[in-house]
């Protein structure tokens, strides 16, 4: 069966492809058809990967009489091809459907051709990524995808008429970068075919390690989402992470058999540790909408990196529950990535069309107007924080089982290692929800900041469908992890490992073993829906006035603010600073986004400045320090255990 | 036979935790203020005062959305699952198999997560600012937490909660020395994300019923959870008869009261804990729970 189903994707594919030609041949003849036929398109692959995926048959084949000279592209459909196909086709009909929605007619009769002309080649380039049977295929089809990324948005603002010749020379910057790492990511993926082991672990990590944005090269990403069009970064964030992910996967653990050396593991885990901290971090701090996002991806991505990482250490130890528990987390992320990662972008698109600005100290109080926007954006950001029922915590869990199921021997370091991974798991859920609740916080909740924030319009009906779709999607996927991850991801993960995530995963939800308890996430929504129920029942049982008496806020009793400020004091609401740990400290300036006190302190100590206004400082008053300032204690706490478990260490040694 | 005596042991406890909770509340408080010279008022004080809020009609600010009526709700749903799945009194509940500390971990953080969103929702300063200080405490105080999960897990092969105390029953939970530093890491994370301070200034009525319902079902959990997986005595095993849970129910109450005055005599000489001192509480919290899961790993290699 694989077989005709293959030949139809292909077939899907080079239709993708002609779309795209006819798209840039006429820029300005039917722009909504070509984008809701490159939905259409895109639906049907999902739909005939996924009906591959549950057949779960024989991998086929098929060459293509396309390539450079001398060589030819061959496609493979197997289990691992045909899961990422469908989050790839998935998000593409998604962001197909929204682009079309949105599509305003082009300024000028000249303009070159924008994102919807560009669109199915896109999809095109990564369904040859996915589907490639070897890796000058994949790294081909991954240049094609981010060369029509980065045409979309070179041409997007000529497109738009913009006169603003800055932001455009930016835009034009950022897609610079996104075009190098892409074009970096395939040269990589293409080299490592029958390299060295240590050549391959390099090419992941600097190839589609990089496109996923994994740190230390994560820097273009956050720009890369900037100033761009919704489906552009839609498509960055919800189609090409996956796609890297993918890469990923099949440079360090295909093929089968042929188990990767213990230290593999170490990079990744470390990189993933640091993309965690500095994507988690960023995405606290951003002043923007779509740019706290991207870091929000920056994070995810470590997440993927530790998951790889617990795998291919587990693997080479012989553990098969925890590598099939850590790939489950991994695919578990992917999937997230290619619904949250897709829904948030273009909520964020929606968000800026509809309040004028991504700024967040100009936004605000959004739910009034947008009431289904701020549904999708709390609907996506839930999924990717680690709040039961939600996805995201699904993920968690398994890395966390994954990583207690790792070997305890190895000596101080490793078991040092172990215990700051748990910790960067912490790290990771608690920066999540740390992040949903300052952007939904202070997009969509509170007072409007500005008269077009307080005026802002929701998308047209058509627009909001993908977004309802994405957000649903994402739910689903949280409530019934266990059917879906078994349904999905078992024979993936069967065919990179040989062990499957069997009993691990139910209709329930997840566990270590088949006779283990673990996280059943559909009795848990189940009775918190329930008691949820018996609390309003109990009220309309007990006739509590069920009305409400409107009425100024209390605000601990102040005074109302003056006429002249129709939507309160600003300075009595925060435009996203304060959410930041402690160890973070707010920059002097009339932008309250807190800055790192030790990117400060490197920068004084390099002689840089930040170039921002102080403002006028007001008399010194005498203040009382404390004893121990906070965190002193635990930090000398900590410096006094890590001087003893060095002495120790040594001792042993001796 | 079995299923229907958990899921009658089950609906028993969930009976005793939303009982329970404002009376373990106001014995708190009470004993707080015997400690301190005063009167108090007498523990079933906390019931009435829910009871005469349950009846008023909630004012609204102008400002508030939807999600700001369904917050309590979901806020107090949160914790009422959090409270069924620590035990009280006997193993083997019918959600005993639900009982994870990761899950239980991330029941209070979305309870701290809506409860937030709703203290935003109302546009105002006191209760925006106490909501981002949650938000920056959790920051630190989750990979503590996720520390002494690990350090309980290694301890236990386990992280499901119910598996866990039925272990440190039979004192197989070893070395026990990791026990009590993740019980003490467990006890300073309690003590530093204790209360929803300044978030519940905008609410009334109902709505600030339950949630003062849902802060009590948090302590509840606290002491419960710390209770139970360090000192489980008298704790009824899984298909116990009528004996075991009589003599389980008079352990859990016993345990309670003494944790609860432990916590008020605490209060009483070193004073209510200062916010800007909550960071300092969860780095030390966060440094045993290191040291936990550094005794057991290091004493799993030296066996």
């Amino acid at each position: 069966m694989n077989g005709p189903v293959l030949t139809l994707l292909t077939a899907i594919m080079a239709a993708l492809a002609g779309l795209g030609v006819l798209g840039v041949a006429w820029p300005q003849r039917g722009r909504r058809s070509i984008g809701y036929a490159a939905a259409g398109l895109a639906g049907l692959g999902a739909l005939l990967a996924m009906v591959a995926l549950l057949l779960n048959d024989t991998p086929a084949t098929l060459a293509l009489p396309l390539g450079p000279p001398g060589a030819t592209f061959r496609l493979t459909l197997d289990p691992l091809a045909a899961f990422f196909a469908v989050l790839v086709f998935a998000a593409g009909a998604a962001i197909g459907a929204f682009a079309a929605a949105t599509d305003a007619p082009p300024v000028a009769p000249d303009v070159p051709p924008g994102t919807l002309a560009l669109l199915p080649a896109c999809l095109a380039g990564l369904g040859l990524a996915v589907l490639a049977g070897d890796n000058l295929a994949r790294g081909t089809g991954i240049a094609l995808a981010g060369s029509a990324i980065w045409a979309m948005r070179t041409t997007d603002h000529t497109a738009g008429g913009t006169t603003d010749h800055t932001a455009a020379a930016s835009t034009d910057r950022a897609a610079g970068a996104q075009l190098g790492v892409t074009l970096l990511a395939a040269a990589a993926v293409i080299a490592a075919a029958g390299a060295a082991p240590p050549v391959v672990l390099l090419a992941a990590l600097l190839g589609p390690g990089a496109l996923a944005g994994m740190v230390p090269l994560h820097a273009w990403l956050t720009p890369g989402h900037n100033a761009t069009a919704p489906a552009a970064a839609a498509l960055l964030s919800g189609a090409v992470v996956p796609v890297a992910t993918y890469a990923m996967l099949r440079l360090l653990l295909d093929p089968i058999g042929a188990a990767p050396p213990g230290w593999w593991g170490l990079p990744l885990l470390m990189l993933g540790t640091a993309s965690v901290a500095v994507g988690g971090l960023s995405a606290t701090r951003c002043a923007e909408l779509d740019t706290a996002l991207a870091a929000g991806t920056v994070r995810q991505t470590g997440l993927t990196a530790i998951g790889l990482g617990i795998a291919l250490t587990a693997r080479a130890s012989d553990l098969p529950a925890a590598t099939a528990m850590a790939l489950g987390a991994v695919l578990l992320l992917a999937a997230l990535q290619a619904t949250c990662g897709t829904l948030l972008p273009l909520v964020a698109g929606a968000i800026r069309q509809g309040a004028g600005t991504r700024r967040l100290d100009r936004l605000g109080g959004l739910v009034h107007r947008m009431p289904i926007t701020t549904a999708c954006l709390l609907a996506g950001l839930f999924g990717v924080a680690a709040l039961p029922p939600g996805a995201g915590f699904a993920a968690t869990w398994l890395l966390f089982q994954a990583l207690l199921a790792l070997p305890r021997g190895g000596g101080l370091p490793s078991q040092l290692l172990l215990c700051a991974l748990a910790a960067v798991l912490g790290l990771a859920a608690a920066l999540a929800s740390s992040g949903l609740l300052r952007l939904v916080g202070v997009v969509c909740l509170g007072r409007p900041r500005t008269p077009r924030a307080a005026a802002a319009d929701e998308p047209s009906r058509r627009a909001r469908r993908p977004l309802l779709a994405l957000a649903t999607a994402a739910t689903v996927l949280g409530v019934f992890v266990g059917p879906l991850l078994r349904l999905l991801a078992d024979a993936p993960i069967r065919a990179l490992t040989g062990t499957g995530l069997e009993a691990r995963a139910s209709l329930l939800g997840l566990a270590t073993g088949a006779e283990s308890p673990g996280y059943a996430a559909l009795p848990l929504a189940s009775l918190l829906v329930l008691a949820a129920g018996m609390v309003l029942w109990l009220r309309r049982l007990r006739r509590v006035p069920s009305g409400t008496v409107g009425g100024p806020a209390w605000v601990d009793g102040f005074a109302a603010p003056p006429a002249w400020l129709p939507f309160g004091n600003p300075a009595t609401q925060s435009a996203g600073g304060g959410f930041t740990p402690l160890v973070m400290r707010a920059k002097a300036g009339p932008c309250a986004v807190p800055e790192c006190l030790i990117g400060r302190r490197i920068r004084a100590f390099a002689g840089m400045t930040s170039g921002a206004t102080a403002l006028p400082r007001g008399p010194v008053l005498p203040r009382r320090r404390p004893v121990l300032p906070p965190l002193r204690a635990p930090a000398v706490a900590l410096i006094v255990v890590a001087a003893m478990l060095a002495l120790s260490a040594w001792a042993g040694t001796r | 036979m079995t299923f229907l005596l958990a899921t009658f042991a089950q609906a028993l406890h969930i009976t005793l935790m939303l009982v329970g909770a404002p009376v373990v509340a106001g014995l708190q408080r009470w004993t707080e203020a015997r400690l301190a010279g005063r009167t108090g008022a007498d523990p079933w004080q906390a019931w009435r005062d829910l009871a005469r809020l349950a009846r008023k009609q909630p004012v609204l600010a102008e400002n508030a959305s939807p999600l700001f009526r369904t917050a309590p709700i979901a806020c107090f749903a949160a914790m009422a699952v959090a409270a069924a799945l620590v035990p009280s009194f006997t193993l083997g509940m019918a959600f005993a198999p639900l009982s994870d500390l990761l899950v239980l971990a991330g029941l209070l953080g979305f309870a701290r997560v809506v409860l937030a969103l709703a203290a935003l929702d109302a546009g105002t300063a006191p209760a925006g600012l106490a909501a981002g200080r949650t938000a920056s405490i959790a920051c630190l105080a989750e990979p503590a937490m996720f520390l002494v999960i690990l350090a309980l897990g290694l301890l236990g092969g386990t992280t499901n909660l119910d598996l866990l105390i039925g272990q440190q029953h039979q004192g197989m939970l070893q070395p026990p020395a990791a026990a009590a530093l993740a019980a003490a890491a467990l006890a300073l994370l309690a003590l530093a994300g204790a209360g929803s301070a300044g978030q519940t200034t905008e609410f009334s009525g109902g709505d600030l019923a339950l949630i003062e319902l849902a802060e009590a079902l948090r302590m509840l959990v606290w002491v419960d959870l710390i209770g139970a997986l360090f000192l489980p005595l008298g704790m009824a095993a899984p298909g116990a008869g009528l004996l075991g849970w009589v003599v389980g129910l008079a352990a859990w109450g016993a345990r309670v009261a003494v944790l609860v005055g432990g916590l008020a005599a605490l209060r009483c000489i070193a004073g209510r804990l200062r916010l800007g001192r909550a960071p300092a509480v969860v780095g030390i919290a966060a440094v045993l729970g290191l040291l936990a899961a550094l005794l057991v790993l290091a004493s799993a290699v030296a066996a």
